[in-house]
């Protein structure tokens, strides 16, 4: 009987226990936590730089990672939850929707102005709420999308090798090469979209949506804020269908094969659209048969993608304490160096000029280039819809759904949320 | 309790016996309904008048209106939706006899296993504890395309095959689903059917040996009827499992191609955490309780009419 009875009582115990642990962990006082995504090398980046802070300040940064394919549903979980971190990591591209939500607040009088003073216009872009045009968050790199292409391929069919965006291929001259490679034998797609990152992710509304508005096309209308008209409409409708003819002539890696196939051994593909950070992945075993290429120009002017991650102070943090670890952070010539190490895309002038991949016309100036072409991800607080309905389009067409159809779904599914929401004042629309 | 009659005396010590277990058994039993409570029962509850607004996941300065029907009346007429249920049912039929089928034959032949029977049901066993995600990594690669394993297999044995994508064609993209489901999880199922296999009595097969049974008909006469109340079980519990399917087909397919492999569970993810509409998710989730509430309620009469 008593053995009953304590047993009973310790198993109540323990449940009561776990259900108040459950709850937050409490910070010390003079602690900041910080919200990041990134691959090994970056996460050690952050892991020592945190490291260096805290010795230096006596600052604890408690570190909380979350992996890149669900980081921004689990921040959404975070927010929901009342639990964002102090300093949270962000997509270029969703800053105005945690803008507009009240999530993040402007940070500029937190952080040293030299760091601000440092970054370039795309740069500083990316991290501008348009509203106020203040900024809510920073960062230290920015990004493009472009195509490399396997040298020696390249050769064979006896295409033009473009030494500027300037002269970047025409639609006509792209769709050209793509059919010849196909006829090599030693070529089995002549294009890789990488669709093994998952082309319903971030990655298909990123590496595309600039095709459509180099065709006069678009996701939507950035006055008017509708969708009707531009995701559907006909040019928008002819970049969806050469991307669904390209996939049924089998010209495209399909996405179970594998994001390596224009570098491994078997070189089964002669080209990838993709972005800057590939070349660190295919140098080493390309070497000087990998050559980058500026976007093809489908008729109105390259236009190429930018935007990448970036840090925002939440609304409850410490401002003054989350400002000082960033700015601590963005300018430890060590932490910058892992980025550099990367082949990542700088968004600071003074990184830009001494770059040995992104200064060097036999690598990756194209790319570089490239700043002057970039367009923004559309600035607004329904992005999140936008890029979920824009992704799944272009997935299904890829798979070869109807395409004016499915344009036509995606346009519903956007400007459905923008009424939703009143056009979401101030924006609009 | 045995209520004999003997005094009043004992019958009263009996019954109040009877009421003290009773009610230690709810207290042992309270932390549990109290968490079950708190964390689902009740979050579910709450998102009932949560389906009829068209909130978000994010705060927002627009306050959520209340929209009536319309979540409800758009899910039923996407065809997206109904692909998802489409799938789940040809899912759990594919995955039924397949898995329990599978699972009854491992455990028909560890049950006649002496010296390796612990460490083979060991083996047998190690799929079911390996976590989803590394399953769904390694059939990844045995899907491969042109060149996984299974590929190389067949284009081996058959040299006329052509390499088929498993995962990205529509007609194959859920079959490949279901075994590497079946694969995973039949651990379960044969735990249950070897428990269920021990409980026929040995007398059984020696009287249909005696009468001169083939193998195939002691199979079919004495293992299969006493297997009933276990093929209640499993069957029950595979079909609650199967109808929840999410976590390979986010990792492999994210749904594709083409909504082949979409499911209720990955539908209402993507409405709720990637496009952000939680009025729409919480819409298609009560929805999805009330499908697989009416399912178990069918296999329950179905079934227990065969018991009886």
């Amino acid at each position: 009987m008593k053995k009953r009875i304590s047993v009973m009582f310790l198993v109540l115990l323990l449940s009561c226990t776990t259900a108040f642990t459950a709850g937050k962990g409490e910070l010390k006082e003079e602690a900041i936590s910080f919200m990041y995504q990134g691959i090994d090398i970056h996460q050690a980046a952050y892991k020592d730089v945190a490291e260096k802070f805290t010795a230096e300040t006596g600052i604890e940064v408690e570190l909380r990672y979350a992996p890149h394919d669900v980081y921004h549903e689990q921040l959404a979980g975070a927010i929901a939850g009342n639990d964002v971190a102090d300093i949270i990591q962000l997509d270029g591209p969703f800053l105005s929707n945690l803008a507009w939500s009240g999530v993040i607040v402007p940070l500029e009088e937190y952080i040293d102005p030299a760091i601000i003073a440092d970054m370039t216009a795309s740069n500083k872009a990316q991290c501008t709420y348009p509203i106020d045009g203040e900024m809510y968050a920073i960062g230290h790199i920015d990004s493009t999308v472009l195509l490399y292409a396997n040298k020696s391929y390249l050769k064979k069919i006896g295409a033009r090798i473009p030494k500027s965006v300037e002269e970047a291929w025409t639609i006509e001259e792209f769709e050209g090469y793509l059919a010849k490679l196909a006829e090599l034998p030693e070529v089995q797609y002549p294009l890789d979209i990488m669709r093994a990152y998952g082309v319903k992710s971030e990655w298909g509304t990123y590496g595309f949506y600039t095709a459509f508005l180099s065709n006069g096309g678009g996701i939507i209308d950035r006055k008017t804020w509708r969708a009707n008209g531009m995701l559907n409409s006909p040019e928008s409708v002819e970049v969806a269908e050469k991307f669904q003819t390209w996939a049924k002539n089998g010209w495209i890696v399909p996405a179970s094969a594998g994001a390596n196939l224009l570098f491994n051994e078997d070189r089964a593909a002669a080209m990838a659209w993709c972005g800057n950070w590939f070349w660190a992945q295919a140098y080493p075993t390309l070497g000087d048969d990998l050559v980058a290429v500026p976007l093809p120009d489908w008729g109105k002017g390259v236009k190429s993608p930018n935007a990448s991650w970036i840090f925002a102070i939440s609304k409850d943090a410490n401002k003054e304490l989350a400002g000082k670890f960033i700015s601590f952070m963005l300018t430890d010539k060590a932490f910058l160096d892992v980025w550099k190490s990367t082949g990542d895309y700088p968004g600071l002038k003074s990184w830009v000029s001494t770059d040995p991949l992104y200064g060097n016309p036999e690598k990756m100036l194209i790319a570089a280039q490239q700043a002057d072409t970039a367009i923004p991800r559309p600035p607004h607080p329904a992005y999140p819809t936008i890029t979920s309905a824009f992704m799944k389009a272009y997935a299904n067409i890829l798979d070869g759904a109807d395409v004016k159809a499915t344009l036509d779904a995606a346009v519903e599914e956007i400007d459905q949320d923008i009424d939703d929401h009143d056009g979401y004042p101030p924006f609009g629309g | 309790m045995i209520r004999t009659i003997v005094g009043s005396d004992m019958e009263v010590r009996i019954k109040s016996y009877d009421m003290r277990e009773t009610v230690q058994e709810i207290l042992m039993l309270l932390p549990a309904i109290l968490l079950l409570a708190l964390f689902i029962i009740t979050p579910f509850v709450m998102s009932i008048p949560l389906s009829f607004t068209n909130e978000k996941l994010l705060p927002s300065p627009v306050p959520a209106k209340t929209i009536g029907l319309r979540n409800y009346l758009q899910i039923l007429t996407d065809k997206e939706f109904w692909k998802a249920l489409r799938n789940v049912f040809l899912f759990t039929i594919m995955v039924l006899p397949v898995q329990c089928g599978f699972a009854l034959l491992i455990a028909f032949f560890l049950n006649r296993q002496k010296i390796l029977k612990s460490p083979l049901r060991a083996i047998y066993f190690l799929p079911f504890v390996t976590p989803m995600v590394i399953v769904t990594v390694i059939w990844a690669s045995i899907y491969q395309y042109p060149t996984g394993i299974l590929n190389a297999l067949f284009t081996a044995v058959f040299r006329s095959f052509t390499p088929i994508n498993w995962l990205g064609e529509t007609r194959t993209a859920l079959t490949a689903i279901v075994f590497l489901s079946a694969w995973q999880a039949y651990g379960f199922q044969m735990v249950v059917y070897l428990a269920g296999l021990q409980d026929i009595p040995e007398e059984l097969y020696e009287a249909a040996s005696v009468d001169g049974a083939s193998g195939w008909r002691k199979f079919w006469n004495v293992t299969w009827p006493g297997l009933t109340n276990t093929n209640i079980l499993v069957i029950t519990v595979t079909t609650i499992q199967a109808l929840k399917l999410f976590t390979q087909v986010n990792i492999l397919t994210h749904g594709g191609p083409l909504g082949a492999t979409n499911t209720l569970v990955h539908y209402t993810y993507e409405a709720g955490f990637i496009a952000q509409k939680i009025g729409y998710a919480s819409a298609s989730s009560i929805l999805m309780f009330l499908l697989v509430l009416g399912v178990v309620l069918l296999q329950r009469f179905f079934l227990r009419r065969s018991e009886d």
